[in-house]
């Protein structure tokens, strides 16, 4: 009796809302009907609920209609755009799904599987995509020529241009960009930036037709790279950035023409991510190669070729992210997160690395490589707002 | 006139559809506000706030949803900010004897004693159950539109409004009882 009774008065408020379902109804009511104190609890409520509905509500202050409308007229009509509600995290989570299915689609998921930098690898590209369309600096474009004419770049060139493609990750914010994307005025689609992204130290050359695909079409590249100046609303941008990934993603995988694709199964991927061929490369790593470079501090945005990731297992990124109160409490949260000076930071294991990433790539997430000396034996990760 | 008819006005920048629509709710979303925010001043403030991002955002209003609801939701969360941006409001919003929590002096002298008891009980509920049961009590919600309007499930919503209904009963047991036994007599 004692568990009805328990049970009743946790329901008797929703019993007189009229807000059960049938059959918690009836128990209820069989209930009250039964015992007396419950009875008389159900009888205090409805006294209580009366006293509740008698009260007037309060009048509005006199002036309240006069100020608005003097407010109103101040405002420029509404926007018809896009708008994101605070509970953006449910939205990013659909898009970083959609991207998701993108990806698998388009084969490319298997080759994340394989290694979680080429998977970080592939989310910086989704920003270079857009910042490559959008651009036309000639410094820039010298860098990117300096990797192109030399087969073999020097890993110094490799790293200035990783830097130059850093400060352009926040050309996507430009909605020009996106538009440009949309109607469709680059032919370059989702693969072209790339191939402008390998000019990391290259091995002697190996003679793969997949590496011959990853760099040969940087030709295309000329009208590559611009710093574009940054904006605030990054997250405003968010979904629209991934309807933008949609549609290019869609049109790109048949654009992609790789220069002598052996069989269209293999090809694919092979664009996207170089197999590591370990026995032909001298291991060369970029992290740590010669520091003559003259362009400062935004460290080089993180792409290790697959090299790196079965060199080293394991990485230790920075990755600015919007609305970064919402991320880091969530991080806080499952992955047990701790707080650092200017953000948060986590250990994570390959797997749970990856889904980190996933979750941040709802949040616009820039990553870049740290470099560093010591070795590493699990993913670090720090994450801090974007601005 | 129906509220798609306004919204589709008010959309296209028409000042006085979009004044029509609101004043059918403004009262309520002014009575959530005040009790959220223990006073007049601030909880018109936020109401006239959370209109113009009505407005601004109308664009963006997917008319599946309920307008009235859309509206209350954005009133709560402007009054949330307010509390978080600014201590004052907040500290006398948790105050239950601070002056504006419940009604004037002058105005509870108009008023009489029972409808003075009740005000002081409501105020001195903790914020989260206090808005679920202005909700539900006062504004007239169902738990869903409840729910909707803060942002969490019907479950959270059936919950504080039943423990808010129990410490206001506790509050005001006295007073209830005593209100019960000159009901059976008058019968």
């Amino acid at each position: 009796m004692k568990f009805l009774c328990n049970e009743t008065r946790e329901n008797l408020s929703a019993f007189l809302d009229g807000e059960l379902n049938a059959n918690e109804y009836e128990i209820v009511k069989k209930h009250i009907g039964e015992c007396e104190l419950c009875a008389n609890e159900y009888k205090a409520l409805c006294a209580l609920s009366n006293e509740l509905h008698a009260l007037d509500a309060k009048p509005l202050p006199s002036d309240f209609n006069h100020k608005l409308h003097l407010r109103l007229m101040n405002e420029k009509k509404p926007k018809s755009g896009l708008f994101l509600p605070r509970n953006i995290r449910a939205y990013s989570a659909i898009a970083a799904g959609i991207l998701l299915f993108i990806l698998v689609r388009s084969g490319v998921y298997d080759n994340l599987n394989k290694s979680t930098t080429a998977y970080i690898d592939d989310a910086v590209l989704q920003y270079e995509t857009e910042s490559m369309d959008n651009s036309e600096s000639k410094g820039a474009d010298e860098t990117s020529e300096g990797g192109i004419a030399q087969p073999q770049p020097s890993a110094d060139v490799g790293r200035i241009a990783n830097r130059d493609n850093s400060k352009n990750i926040t050309a996507k914010q430009d909605n020009n960009t996106s538009q440009k994307i949309m109607a469709g005025s680059q032919t370059e689609g989702f693969e072209e930036p790339r191939q402008s992204l390998p000019v990391l130290p290259t091995p002697a050359p190996v003679s793969s037709d997949a590496q011959a695909a990853v760099f040969a079409p940087s030709e295309n590249n000329d009208n590559s790279v611009t710093p574009s100046p940054e904006t605030e609303n990054i997250g405003e941008n968010v979904l629209e950035d991934v309807s933008v990934f949609t549609e290019k993603s869609a049109d790109s995988s048949e654009q992609i023409s790789p220069p002598e694709p052996t069989s269209p199964a293999d090809t694919a991927p092979a664009l996207r991510f170089a197999p590591p061929v370990p026995t032909a490369t001298p291991a060369p790593q970029p992290t740590v190669s010669g520091g003559g470079s003259t362009v400062a501090s935004p460290p080089a945005p993180f792409k290790a070729s697959s090299h790196d990731t079965e060199v080293a297992g394991f990485v230790s990124v920075t990755v600015r992210v919007n609305s970064f109160d919402e991320v880091a409490s969530v991080l806080k949260e499952k992955y047990n997160a701790k707080e650092q000076e200017n953000g948060v930071y986590i250990e994570l294991d390959s797997e749970k690395f990856k889904e980190v990433m996933d979750f941040l790539l709802g949040y616009g997430a820039i990553v870049t490589q740290d470099e560093t000396e010591e070795e590493l034996t699990v993913n670090k990760c720090v994450v801090i707002p974007m601005n | 006139m129906d509220d798609r008819i306004l919204v589709s006005e008010a959309k296209k920048g028409n000042i006085s559809s979009f004044e029509k629509l609101v004043e059918q709710y403004q009262t309520k979303a002014f009575n959530l506000a005040y009790r959220i925010l223990g006073n007049s001043e601030d909880a018109a403030d936020a109401v006239q706030d959370a209109l113009i991002k009505v407005y601004k955002n109308l664009g963006s209003f997917r008319e599946s949803s309920k307008f009235s609801t859309w509206l209350y939701r954005i009133t709560y969360n402007t009054c949330l900010d307010y509390l978080r941006k600014n201590k004052r409001i907040a500290a006398s919003a948790l105050d239950p004897s601070s002056p504006d929590n419940g009604p004037t002096l002058q105005e509870a002298a108009e008023k009489n004693e029972r409808t003075e008891k009740i005000q002081r009980a409501v105020a001195s509920l903790s914020p989260e159950y206090r808005v679920a049961v202005v909700l539900r009590d006062i504004n007239g919600h169902s738990y869903e539109e409840a729910a909707l309007i803060l942002g969490c499930s019907i479950g959270t919503v059936k919950s504080r409004i039943n423990r808010g209904r129990q410490k206001l009963k506790e509050l005001l047991s006295d007073y209830l009882e005593q209100n019960q036994d000159t009901d059976r007599q008058n019968q």
